[in-house]
């Protein structure tokens, strides 16, 4: 027997071992070990998870703080990678296994414990999905503010673990800003509670803020599994304003004029030329104007403020925009949010042969640099031979590309991992990041140096601390080790 | 097969290579609701299917498999490898029976925004593993019960005239004539196999009939001559043999010099609208909720009021799949007294009754349960009344309603009891009622 089939041996034993284990402790009905399963949580939508195919050894479905913590300990004592996951609708690689281990599929536990309305609160579980958790709140006439384009699938658990945060980002920020406080489960599998052990406080400065600590953390300090949020009462006023430029450099000055005049839109969406063209090749019925840029402007509040406010920025745009059309009528509102709606399927069907990819899809640049990173990314395209649509929340500077490609091209896709890496370093120089919203997961990992310098350092100081043994989602968010000494000085 | 799709490795790759694997199928799939495990999610079918046809097809194109070392396929010492010399033959057979836990409703294709055609995948995996000499026992049975009968059920063809016969008097309008391929003015009523033969469905026939006699409008059955459309055959993935039996159906309405079929069964519709479609015969085909739009709009009846709240239920092979939306609508809203409430979801995104692909038959209780789920979105409308234009969604969609508690807690909280302002509307008894049977009940007396 020769030693590498001794080895396979070996471990076909030991994960057998593994998976009676995990039945034993939580269940069989919670333990998915079926090659057919373990393939179907091998990616998540990145274009790294097209390329290659991670494999858990083992998947579990936990539904209770107990099943996590005898999860969680088992693979503390054996030294298994965990990898917490929500929907899988992540583009960076974040919550697949990229070399074994235990996939931990939280999307299943979706209980939303308790809308607290009186304290304008609400407890829920991390596989509650955004838009159910918004329906639940309606009832109520609250809302939770952050909206990521996947709504209807992503997890809150997902969407903590990420800070992610969507369109409204202009006035009502990420995630972050909504969490409490947070149940979560160790390395070790021990179970603490962030934001204050029985509190309901909205304000709360006692102690080290470790709520915020875990927002963001993407699963590599630990396991979320309770979710305390902070949720506003819902607008009864909306309005969008649709403003065309002929030149691009219009675009961000209008919005820079709108912010002097004292207004805070809910977005303020840019569409470039690149993805004009894309709409009206797919959409021509939808007749948007051959500009440079188009800027939707969405408000929202008292039906008064709406009112003013609307008409004041449509006064703005008409300064130097050759086309402003201002609505507050539903269904012509719906039409305006078509061409920036219809993007994604647009950006998809730009090429029969090929499709869209995520990568090197969310840069976050100053508001003052939007442009520069336009014409940057276009002038990339070019220089790459790669297409790309762009679009964005101009508001607060997060530009989303979308490369079109053939993926079974080898020229094509070597092509576009170099344009994505320009794109990548783009943003740093124009001191801006490699994601707004999306996170790091394992793609943008090697800007981690680049991007944060000495603080590298400390973040890996308290990676070690609370997993001494590196088990939490290995390979994600932070490297292991290593430190660009040229930038700690910077 | 009635339908061309591109069963082949090129059109599955094709089309793999589109999904950006989004998840926004995720939230359509009442399958995948139910399970919420990834392998029911459509993007996963549609990776699997993907990953297979490589397989078959002998892709050269190097995949980067990382992660233990226990499979086979995955090995994780090479850094790239292909599935040529090591196809998960073992991969296959799961994933062609887990395509058959699918609805086909077409909701992940219709929501996607890649344009991947999930069903037509599904399809053509089932019709692959037809071909690879996969026959489970559900598809030898159906296929053999066809193949002897000419019907679904398994009887006698010819008692496809019972449900006439228990039905008396039937007025017949003097052009009308009942008898079997006898010329009629020039529209075939083919019944479907579920309408003719199950006790339960006659009401639809009986119904459209009774109209259509009322009315003056003409027709004609096929009577023993009717063959199952072979919808089933080919959702099965039989379709040489559902061609076969599409053909003899053809071949008589040719036959009686119609220029017009009529189904009531959705399934039926869209697949004679297929058949026309490929062999180019000149036949219009309509569905029998075109037929009374037509009747209401003419204001050749006069319909009496009925004090109701309703909502309707789009089947999906009528609505998503072919269209027909407004029809129905327009009939009940031209129902006096009825309070007409949309459903939430509707039209292109509604949601399955729980009866389409078969399910009913591959997992009687899976179906129930996502019957359940539609009646519960039903119940949101404050709707008394689910008409539907489909003789299966009524009967899905009625069986469950037999089965549903009166009352019912969300479950707000894993940790403490329900509380009493967090009660929701609750799914209450429901009647599901065939749209036919609703305007019969409406037409006054000439």
């Amino acid at each position: 027997m020769s030693q590498a089939t001794r080895r396979k041996e070996e471990t076909v034993i030991i994960r057998a071992a593994l998976i009676e284990d995990l039945k034993r402790l939580i269940g069989e009905d919670k333990v998915l070990s079926d090659e057919i399963d373990l393939l179907c949580y091998s990616f998540d939508s990145s274009f790294m998870a097209k390329l290659n195919r991670f494999l858990p050894d083992v998947v579990v479905t936990p539904l209770s703080t107990e099943d996590v913590m005898k999860v969680v300990r088992y693979a503390y004592e054996h030294e298994i990678p965990v990898i917490p996951r929500g929907a899988g609708t992540g583009e960076t690689c974040g919550a697949v296994a990229l070399s074994g281990g235990i996939v931990m599929d939280l999307s299943l536990w979706d209980n939303v414990i308790e809308v607290d309305a009186a304290n304008m609160q609400a407890l829920v579980r991390p596989g509650v999905i955004h838009a159910t958790l918004n329906e639940h709140l309606a009832r109520f006439d609250l809302f939770f503010p952050p909206d990521p384009g996947s709504t209807r699938m992503c997890t809150i658990g997902g969407m903590v673990a990420n800070n992610a945060s969507g369109l409204k980002a202009v006035k009502y920020g990420s995630t972050e800003q909504y969490v409490l406080g947070l149940d979560v489960v160790l390395p070790t599998g021990e179970l603490i509670t962030t934001g204050g052990v029985g509190a309901r406080t909205v304000k709360n400065v006692s102690g080290l803020n470790l709520t915020k600590l875990f927002v963001g953390s993407e699963g590599i300090l630990g396991i979320i599994t309770m979710i305390r949020l902070k949720v506003l009462p819902k607008p009864k006023g909306r309005g969008i304003v649709m403003a065309a430029f002929s030149d691009l450099d219009h675009a961000p000055a209008t919005v820079l004029r709108v912010y002097r005049q004292g207004i805070l839109p809910a977005c303020i969406e840019i569409l470039d030329s690149s993805a004009i063209t894309a709409v009206n090749t797919y959409r021509p019925e939808l007749e948007l104007p051959d500009a440079e840029a188009i800027l939707l402007f969405e408000v929202d509040g008292s039906p008064q403020g709406v009112e003013e406010e609307g008409a004041e920025i449509a006064r703005i745009a008409k300064e130097q925009a050759v086309l402003v059309e201002w609505a507050t009528e539903p269904k012509r509102m719906m039409g305006l949010w078509e061409a920036r709606s219809v993007l994604a399927t647009a950006a998809a069907k730009l090429r029969p042969d090929g499709t869209r990819i995520f990568a090197g899809e969310d840069i976050s640049v100053p508001l003052a640099k939007v442009t520069d990173a336009l014409r940057g990314i276009r002038a990339l395209s070019l220089e790459y031979g790669i297409r790309v649509v762009n679009f964005g929340h101009i508001g607060d500077g997060n530009v989303h590309t979308a490369p079109v490609l053939d993926p079974e091209s080898p020229d094509e896709v070597e092509q576009a991992k170099l344009l994505v890496d320009a794109i990548h370093r783009l943003a740093i120089r124009l001191s801006g990041s490699t994601t707004g919203e999306h996170g790091v997961g394992a793609v943008r990992i090697e800007y981690a140096n680049e991007e944060h310098g000495a603080a590298l350092r400390v973040m890996q100081s308290i990676k070690n601390t609370l997993d001494p043994k590196g088990i939490m989602n290995p390979g994600k968010l932070i490297p292991c080790s290593v430190i660009d000494s040229s930038r700690e000085n910077r | 097969m009635i339908r061309e799709i591109g069963a082949s490795p090129d059109f599955i790759i094709e089309f793999g290579k589109k999904c950006v694997r989004c998840g926004q199928c995720r939230s359509v799939c009442p399958v995948f609701t139910e399970f919420k495990t990834e392998g029911f999610s459509p993007r996963a079918r549609v990776f699997l299917a993907d990953m297979i046809h490589r397989s078959c097809k002998g892709s050269t194109v190097a995949l980067n498999s990382r992660g233990p070392a226990h499979i086979d396929y995955a090995d994780s010492s090479p850094d790239a490898r292909t599935f040529t010399d090591n196809a998960p033959t073992d991969i296959l057979k799961k994933a062609w029976d887990r395509n058959l836990i699918c609805l086909l409703c077409g909701a992940c294709a219709t929501d996607c925004p890649s344009g991947v055609p999930v069903c037509d995948i599904i399809l053509s995996m089932r019709k692959e593993y037809v071909a690879h000499g996969g026959r489970p026992k559900l598809v030898a049975e159906l296929s053999q019960r066809i193949r002897e009968t000419h019907n679904v059920v398994g009887e006698d063809n010819e008692n496809r005239w019972l449900w006439m016969e228990e039905h008396t008097p039937i007025s017949v309008h003097s052009e009308c004539q009942v008898t079997p391929l006898r010329r009629p003015q020039g529209l075939v009523y083919f019944t479907g196999c579920v309408a003719s033969l199950y006790p339960g469905a006659y009401k639809i026939p009986r119904s459209m009939i009774q109209i259509m006699n009322r009315t003056g409008i003409g027709f004609a059955l096929l009577g023993g001559e009717e063959w199952c459309c072979g919808y089933p055959l080919s959702l099965l993935g039989l379709d040489s043999e559902a061609d076969e039996i599409a053909g003899h159906n053809l071949e008589k309405v040719v036959g009686l010099g119609a220029d017009t079929v009529m189904t009531s069964c959705p399934s039926c519709y869209y697949t004679w609208r297929h058949l026309i479609e490929k062999t180019g015969a000149h036949i219009t085909v309509i569905h029998y909720t075109q037929l009374l739009n037509g009747i209401v709009a003419d204001q050749a009846v006069k319909l009496s009021p009925m004090e109701v709240v309703a909502t309707y239920h789009d089947p999906c092979d009528l609505g998503r799949k072919s269209g027909i939306y407004d029809p129905p609508r327009e009939v009940l809203r031209s129902i006096p007294g009825l309070t007409f409430n949309e459903i939430t979801p509707s039209r292109k995104d509604a949601r399955c009754c729980g009866g389409g692909g078969n399910l009913e038959t591959i997992d009687p209780e899976l179906s129930r349960k996502l019957a359940e789920a539609r009646l519960s979105q039903a119940s949101d409308t404050g709707a008394e009344l689910i008409v539907t234009a489909c003789q299966q969604c009524a009967r899905t969609l009625s069986n469950a309603a037999r089965k549903l508690p009166r009352t019912r807690n969300m479950p707000y909280g894993d940790s403490e009891p329900p509380r009493p302002d967090m009660e929701i509307t609750v799914p209450r008894k429901m009647k599901v009622r065939d749209i036919a049977d609703i305007v019969l009940s409406c037409l006054q007396s000439p």
